[in-house]
């Protein structure tokens, strides 16, 4: 009885312990009720959507990916325009092709606080990711890498350029405002839940043998391709929720929030987590951001007498990913999700007592050894 | 000259070569044959520098050349001519002769080995501008031998040279290496052929899956064991 | 407004050269690293930041102390980078590589905007005997852009020779086609990739002087547009090969400079887009660039002149 409850408990430990970290965050932001905070802590919602749905594709297949904050722009820019009022749209696209006209006109997708038009946009990216995947999931490495980048600047181009459906480098007008933080934990609730299935399910599963060693797999009969392919579409789509989520809490949005920006802090979140785990992208947000914060307050407020010169805090997120990607390239988590209460170890504890760890370059991560991701990373070494 | 003791390399999980212990003496011709992936051609990598031991030692003169850069295990006299040969395809055959005196400082020695290379092989003087991608098979052998020689090796190791060659090329291969080490070159071989191997070698290992010795002896005592390749390495 | 059709055309052609050039120049050096050591380096645009910066400051001291002093500051900083960032991550894959100069790339860019004021707009006054154009039998030319196509053939020439003839350029050449077994006949690690990195911040520094010259702007961001289009011009070409890749970037400059001018205007922003589509496409279907599938070809058309010369003796 008490076996089973834990065997069903262990299951579901992951994405519920991460889940009620982000609603610990939202109760404790929408008390203090500070709107700095407020919207810091809906960046980091958002953020975190695009980590996850980075993880999803990349942290399992290892194929990193820089183009999902195109999926992203996708699901935002189709969810603003089946939302805008059409008042508005009539004067803020005149000149959209008929075609486009005909369905994007009509529609006021604003059904249950926005879901739909939410889901909406969400299934455009779905999409889209579906056809960029076809090429993408035949490249591995540098070519991946160069792939995805091209999907990146070439729909950063079409948005700039092609002004009649995106109102090119104008911001957008009149989307509603139906986003809440509460709606955002929501749905990120439930984009860790679908990763976290993903990743334990045996299609994750297969995806990350490919990882650890393509050969190896390719021997046992895994299809990769197909996995890839079936993660990328997935990826695309919470790419494309948390672009539509996006577009409804800050309203006026740009070209210039999709882009490389965007693109280097989540990537440096997953990375600095830990690419391998739900748990890595979610840990690396919430690290990343405290520090990202922390700084911007220096550069605002000061320490001492001295001001950080403004910058600093961006300055700091690239450092810490490129001493991440040297000294600890599996990142804080070392690829692992959280363990269960009972797997947590102290032992740390003693040999620190004992001396035995130094403060080193690690000693990062070796401040995680809390969570006894030690023992499981270690046991890992072990055996190489 | 050279020893491996207990030498152990594996590729992330997988065990490729576990306790191996050999040994070759200054101006013998050791032969190592075995099935495919017994981690031949991962123990002369490891011997090289290019990968690094999860244990063991290996020493050349009496001195451990573990962790050492490849460039600087070549210093000291080790040279391999790699499995599949490696000629770089885009570099003529002059350029791909040159770069293997990289490491050396006598210019006056690298001529006079130049002239000595280019009379044991006469077709790589003739393709001297034409690029290594274009030359057969067999040429490419002698131009990898010819690119380690010019090292000047106190210890040759091969690996696999005859694979993929017709069998004449394959006699002139075994020829080439007979003549080596009578003029006193030290030779380290692997090979698939074992009869061939067992033929010309004064010493051979006989490696098992995961790099363990199943046999070692003289050609004579191996060669009284009879059918021994049918029986253990299933090769003909 | 009626101008020979002809020389409109060779105007646009002249102009697209001197664009393709410098692309050539940039795509060269990233293929270099790309080959010697699988790196494809986001950073390089920061070198020609740094670059633009140190002439933007050091623009008093007259022309010749400015380029020498950018000249100094790109090399160092590019050598600095392969020491600092790129060394401790030898053994890493190169998606790795990737991030990391993408990290990189972002992290100097910051530095330059903590460090340079950017409320104030900084420009890199141009010469105006080097911009002025003038007119060659109804062609216009500026000074600047015939020094652009003599730099780059200087340097094309140059890079052949080090590559072709020096003992250094055959070890580059041998370590970018396999990098191994190029350690294998005692090709030190640290000296070619270092020489790589040296190289490539000269050529880079060349750029920045010349594009700078002609474009004065600078900003922190500089480096990233024509870093990007680099990138896919290598691609195109094929970044394993060092000509294949300064093929492609010139193709691709040059291609893009005349869509530019002859697309209709609701297009021209597109052309970029279309570039990288179709690097994509590449990708996927021609990994190695066209370079190969051009090598391909010949050796195809090689056997078949062969075969019918008559059976081999
Ligand atoms: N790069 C690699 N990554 C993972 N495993 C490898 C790698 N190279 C070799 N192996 C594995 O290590 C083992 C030994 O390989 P090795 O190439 O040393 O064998 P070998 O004796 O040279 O075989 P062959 O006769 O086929 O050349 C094999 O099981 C092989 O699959
Ligand atoms: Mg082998």
């Amino acid at each position: 009885m008490i076996k089973s409850f834990e065997r069903y408990a262990r299951i579901v430990w992951t994405p519920f312990f991460l889940s009620i970290l982000l609603v610990i965050t939202w109760v404790v932001v929408e008390l203090n009720g500070d709107i700095f905070y407020q919207n810091e802590a809906e960046k980091l919602f958002l953020r975190l959507m695009i980590v996850i749905g980075l993880q999803i594709f990349s942290g399992n297949s290892g194929v990193l990916s820089f183009g999902q904050v195109a999926f992203m722009a996708v699901g935002a820019y189709m969810s603003a325009l089946l939302t805008i009022p059409l008042e508005i749209k009539k004067f803020t696209f005149l000149s959209m092709p008929e075609v486009m006209k005909s369905w994007v006109f009509p529609a006021h997708l604003n059904e249950w606080n926005g879901t739909t038009g939410t889901l909406a946009g969400a299934g455009f990216a779905i999409l889209f990711a579906a056809v960029f995947g076809i090429p993408i999931v035949r490249l591995i490495g540098v070519a991946a890498g160069i792939g995805t980048i091209a999907i990146l600047v070439a729909m950063n181009v079409f948005i700039q350029q092609t002004s009649s459906i995106t109102r090119g480098t104008s911001t957008q007008i009149g989307v509603p405002q139906t986003t809440t933080l509460g709606s955002t934990v929501i749905w990120l609730v439930i984009a860790i839940v679908i990763a976290y299935a993903f990743r334990q399910s045996r299609l994750g599963l297969r995806l990350r043998a490919s990882r650890e060693n393509e050969r190896a797999a390719k021997s046992v009969g895994v299809n990769i391709a197909k996995e890839r392919y079936l993660a990328f579409v997935l990826s695309g789509f919470i790419c494309g929720l948390g672009g539509a989520l996006y577009a409804h809490y800050f309203i006026s949005f740009s070209y210039l929030d999709f882009y490389f920006d965007l693109t280097f802090i989540t990537i440096a979140m997953l990375v600095v987590g830990g690419m391998g785990s739900v748990s890595g992208g979610v840990i690396g947000a919430y690290f990343l951001t405290f520090i990202y914060v922390a700084f911007q307050r220096l550069e605002v407020n000061g320490l001492f007498d001295g001001k950080a010169p403004s910058g600093t805090a961006d300055l700091v997120l690239a450092l810490a990913l490129l001493l991440t990607l040297i000294y600890r390239p599996k990142g804080i988590t070392g690829g692992k999700e959280i363990p269960f209460p009972t797997d947590w170890s102290f032992r740390w504890v003693g040999r620190l007592l004992r001396g035995e760890i130094r403060p080193k370059a690690h000693s990062l991560s070796e401040g995680l050894k809390v969570l006894g991701l030690d023992r499981l990373s270690s046991k890992d070494k072990g055996q190489r | 000259m050279l020893e491996v003791n207990e030498l152990s390399v594996s590729y992330g999980r997988i065990n490729a070569v576990q306790a191996l212990t050999i040994s070759v003496a200054e101006g013998e011709f050791v032969g190592l044959v075995g099935h495919n992936g017994a981690g031949k051609s991962t123990t002369l990598l490891t011997v090289t520098g290019t990968l690094r031991p999860a244990g063991g030692d290996v020493l050349f003169d009496g001195k451990s050349i573990v962790g050492l850069a490849p460039d600087e295990i070549l210093r000291r006299g080790i040279a391999l001519v790699p499995e599949g040969r490696r000629i770089f395809g885009r570099l003529s055959v002059g350029e791909n002769l040159k770069i293997g005196a990289t490491t050396r400082k006598d210019k006056k020695g690298v001529e006079e080995d130049m002239r000595k290379i280019l009379d044991r092989f006469p077709v790589l003087q003739r393709y001297w501008n034409k690029s290594g991608a274009k030359l057969s098979g067999g040429e490419q052998q002698m131009l990898a031998i010819g690119r380690a020689l010019l090292s000047r090796p106190r210890l040759l190791l091969l690996d696999e040279p005859t694979l993929g060659l017709a069998p004449l090329m394959v006699d002139r291969v075994f020829e080439i290496l007979d003549d080596l080490h009578k003029e006193g070159t030290t030779i380290l071989l692997v090979e698939q052929n074992a009869a061939r191997t067992i033929e010309v070698a004064d010493r051979t290992y006989v490696l098992r899956s995961g790099g363990r010795i199943q046999f070692q002896g003289t050609s004579e005592e191996l060669a009284k064991m009879g059918d021994f390749e049918t029986a253990y390495i299933g090769m003909g | 407004m009626i101008v020979g059709s002809a020389s409109v055309v060779i105007q646009y052609i002249l102009d697209s050269i001197a664009n393709g050039s410098l692309y050539a120049l940039m795509a060269l050096s990233l293929s270099l690293l790309f080959g010697v050591m699988g790196l494809m380096n986001f950073a390089y645009g920061e070198l020609i930041m740094s670059g633009a910066f140190t002439m933007y400051y050091t623009h008093s001291w007259g022309p010749v102390g400015m380029i020498a002093m950018t000249v100094i500051v790109v090399v160092v900083m590019s050598l600095l980078m392969e020491l600092l960032a790129f060394r401790p991550l030898r053994k890493a894959g190169p998606s790795t590589l990737l991030i990391t100069s993408f990290a990189l790339s972002i992290a100097l860019q910051k530095l330059a905007y903590m460090t340079t004021n950017p409320g104030i707009p900084k420009t890199v006054r141009p010469y105006p005997w080097l911009t002025q154009q003038f007119e060659v039998s109804g062609v216009l030319m500026s000074r600047l852009e015939v020094i652009i196509w003599v730099m780059t053939i200087v340097l094309l020439v140059g890079m052949t020779l080090l590559l072709k003839r020096t003992a250094l350029g055959i070890q580059l050449r041998a370590s970018t086609e396999d990098f191994r077994m190029s350690q294998l006949v005692g090709v030190k690690a640290n000296r070619v990739i270092s020489s790589a990195f040296a190289i490539t911040g000269l050529l880079a520094s060349v750029v920045t002087v010349l594009f700078m010259l002609g474009h004065g702007d600078v900003r922190p961001n500089v480096g990233q547009g024509p870093v990007l289009v680099a990138f896919v011009g290598g691609v195109i070409g094929g970044l394993g090969s060092l000509p294949g890749a300064a093929l492609g970037g010139f193709v691709l400059g040059l291609v893009l400079n005349i869509l530019q001018a002859t697309l209709p205007r609701s297009l021209q922003g597109h052309t970029t887009m279309f570039a990288f589509l179709g690097v994509i496409a590449i990708l996927v279907l021609q990994p190695g660039g066209m370079i190969v599938s051009i090598r391909k070809l010949r050796r195809k058309r090689d056997q078949a002149a062969a075969l019918s010369e008559g059976a081999p003796s």
